[in-house]
């Protein structure tokens, strides 16, 4: 800015009082909504403006802090042509502004120059500017916009509630790609958007996409909660999951229950809540676990033909498990004869005879031989005897 | 205050020293472009003279045996109280003798000064751009007398937001400057020295063009006006520089001894 220098070349001049350096800013965004900067200890600007924040108020007062306006009106005064409106002014021993500015044209060009005041307000009560008057239109708490560019068409709605917390609502259409959002800033910030794009769409929360979709499938990212629906042929019920209709205790040959049951697929197989498992036949390649084994319709018996060869085998079989009464034939009279054994050789029983190649007393051996001898006749005879071997 | 020469400053101090002689001189050029032309096409002329319009220069203008008299009227607040976010018009009241050809609708004015003693001459000062709200003719039918009243190019902005290329929200000096192109006209350079603070501005579907500067303007403490050369200026509130309590001469230059400026 620049200052010019009138003096007292001039026909008229009237001043007021300063008025007192501005301390404060009052900046109203609508009928609720306003921001205060400053003290009460000077003067107040109060203005009007939608993109009004804390922060401009601030930075409004900064630029005008202690500035004392010095009213005054100078008429008929001989002024540079050069001078423009906001220019300082030396005029009559008072130092202002060229806020007003009327020139006359012609030799002399006289001008008339003021920084206008209502001194009746100004003096006797607090000021008030034009703007705060403006107050009294009814502000809209929420604001809308619709954009028209060549490239894009952006519509906006925004709720202001409070000082701190505002909602808003932004649609965005380009060549390539149709967004919305809505955001809540304030308090607990939240978002949630969509977003198509010629490749995909997507859903997004707090600037993460929750569900995508593009043309390799979709992807969700969190709890897909559903009460019935059908997916790849299984039909989700609100307590089932089944395919081909199929229904606990069902009869279809293909099919696949899972419920608060149990699980059974086609007629042949199923495993209900409580574990027990029904199945036409197994294969283990495993081991199998058993409290018990109970197989087929005699409960309890097991079929040597269907045991292998050498495949039942162990240290020690249980107490009791095996007894005549349960063994065949041939190993019934083998336990006999070996009963008979025990019996002879505990002089309980007699055997007819025993064969065999020597026989062993007191610790030696005794095998039968045969010794010559001459008998009462002198003859010579032979007899059958046993002899030591030791 | 526009920049001017020693030759003006000189011719200045002479004219507040009241010596005889020295004397504003005043132009108005009308139009803008070519020369004032009847319905007919024939150019306009005055004592056979040919009356060049607004790119021709203030050299070509209407002087003052044609202007009967010009007075121009401008002010930063809307009201008489100090305010900010006002964008107020300049007005322009011109009287003089009718010419025989059309002036055209809404023509531009522009009037300019300068300084003379007879002798020697300043450069042309412009005194702002105007264009024509409405006329009157009065007098005899020997001696018409036309009158004409303006506003300058503030008045443009009343008007919806034109079509933007800006990314919204959009930096403030950006927005002014888009509808600065939407007015015609330039931005001051010192506007844009005062925008410094980057505000982003959301795009104001709800309001005017002036309302939008006017918002703008009231962010950095100001007002918005048209300067003396047409161009869309900021003017804040407190922006007067401290009083330096100089000692001055009769037409301000400051008095100085050996080269140092006498403070008092």
């Amino acid at each position: 800015m620049s200052s010019i220098y009138v003096g007292k070349n001039l026909r008229k001049f009237e001043s007021s009082p300063q008025f007192l350096g501005y301390t404060k800013v009052v900046l109203q965004v609508s009928d609720e909504i306003e921001y205060v900067a400053g003290t009460d200890t000077g003067r107040t600007l109060t203005l009007v403006n939608p993109w009004g924040t804390q922060e401009r108020a601030e930075a409004i007062l900064d630029q005008i802090k202690g500035f004392a306006y010095q009213p005054y009106t100078a008429s008929g005064a001989i002024v540079d042509a050069a001078a423009e409106l906001g220019d300082a002014v030396s005029v009559n021993g008072v130092y202002s502004g060229v806020y007003g500015l009327t020139r006359r044209y012609g030799g002399i060009q006289f001008t008339d120059l003021n920084a206008p005041s209502d001194e009746e307000i100004d003096h006797e009560y607090p000021y008030k500017s034009p703007q705060d008057r403006r107050v009294t239109r009814q502000f809209r708490e929420v604001r809308a916009s619709l954009s028209i560019q060549a490239d894009r068409i952006t519509a906006e709605v925004e709720e202001r509630k409070s000082n701190m917390e505002a909602v808003m609502g932004e649609l965005s259409v380009q060549a390539g790609q149709i967004s919305a959002k809505v955001s809540k800033t304030g308090g607990e910030s939240e978002s949630f958007a969509w977003d198509m794009q010629t490749d995909h769409v997507a859903f997004i929360s707090n600037n993460t996409d929750v569900f995508r979709v593009d043309k390799t499938g979709a992807e969700v990212k969190g709890i897909i909660r559903a009460t019935g629906g059908k997916i790849g042929g299984f039909d989700i019920t609100q307590d089932s999951l089944s395919y081909n209709n199929h229904t606990w205790g069902g009869t279809n040959t293909t099919g696949v229950y899972i419920g608060p049951n149990g699980l059974q697929l086609g007629k042949n197989f199923k495993v209900d809540s409580a574990g027990n498992l029904t199945a036409a036949s197994g294969t283990f390649t495993g081991y199998v676990k058993a409290g018990k084994i109970q197989y087929g319709d005699d409960n309890g018996y097991l079929p040597g033909s269907g045991i292998a060869s050498h495949s039942v085998y162990g240290t020690q079989i249980g107490y009791s498990t095996i007894s005549t009464a349960y063994t065949s034939p041939g190993v019934n009279t083998s336990l006999g004869y070996a009963n008979f054994a025990n019996d002879v050789f505990n002089w309980r029983a007699t055997a007819p005879y025993v064969c065999c190649s020597y026989v062993v007393i007191g610790g030696k051996r005794y095998a039968p031989g045969t010794i010559r001898y001459k008998n009462a006749n002198d003859d010579v005879t032979t007899a059958k005897v046993l002899l030591t071997q030791d | 205050m526009q920049k001017t020469s020693d030759l003006y400053k000189s011719l200045f101090a002479d004219l507040v020293a009241g010596k005889p002689g020295v004397r504003y001189e005043t132009r108005m050029t009308i139009g803008d472009a070519g020369t004032l032309i009847d319905k007919k096409g024939d150019s306009i002329t005055f004592g056979g003279v040919r009356i060049l319009v607004g790119s021709s220069g203030p050299d070509s203008g209407l002087d003052e045996s044609v202007l009967i008299s010009v007075k121009t009227a401008l002010r930063v607040f809307s009201n008489d109280t100090p305010s900010v976010g006002d964008c107020v018009s300049s007005e322009i009241d011109v009287s003089l003798l009718q010419p025989a050809g059309t002036i055209p609708r809404q023509a531009r004015l522009v009037p300019y000064v300068r300084l003379t003693d007879g002798l020697r001459s300043s450069e042309w000062l412009q005194q702002g751009v105007y264009f024509i709200d409405t006329r009157g003719t009065s007098g005899s039918d020997s001696v018409k007398k036309m009158t004409l009243h303006g506003y300058d190019a503030m008045l443009k902005a009343e008007a919806d937001y034109p079509p933007s290329t800006l990314q919204w929200p959009a930096l403030d000096i950006d927005v002014v400057r888009e509808i600065a192109e939407s007015m015609g006209v330039a931005v001051d350079d010192r506007t844009a020295a005062i925008m410094t603070r980057g505000y982003l501005i959301e795009y104001p579907a709800d309001y005017s063009q002036r309302e939008t500067l006017g918002h703008i303007a009231a962010l950095y403490a100001g007002c918005f006006v048209m300067s003396d050369l047409g161009e869309l200026r900021l003017v804040q509130l407190a922006g007067i520089p401290p009083e330096t309590r100089y000692l001055v001469t009769g037409d301000g230059q400051a008095i100085t001894f050996g080269g140092v400026r006498i403070c008092v």
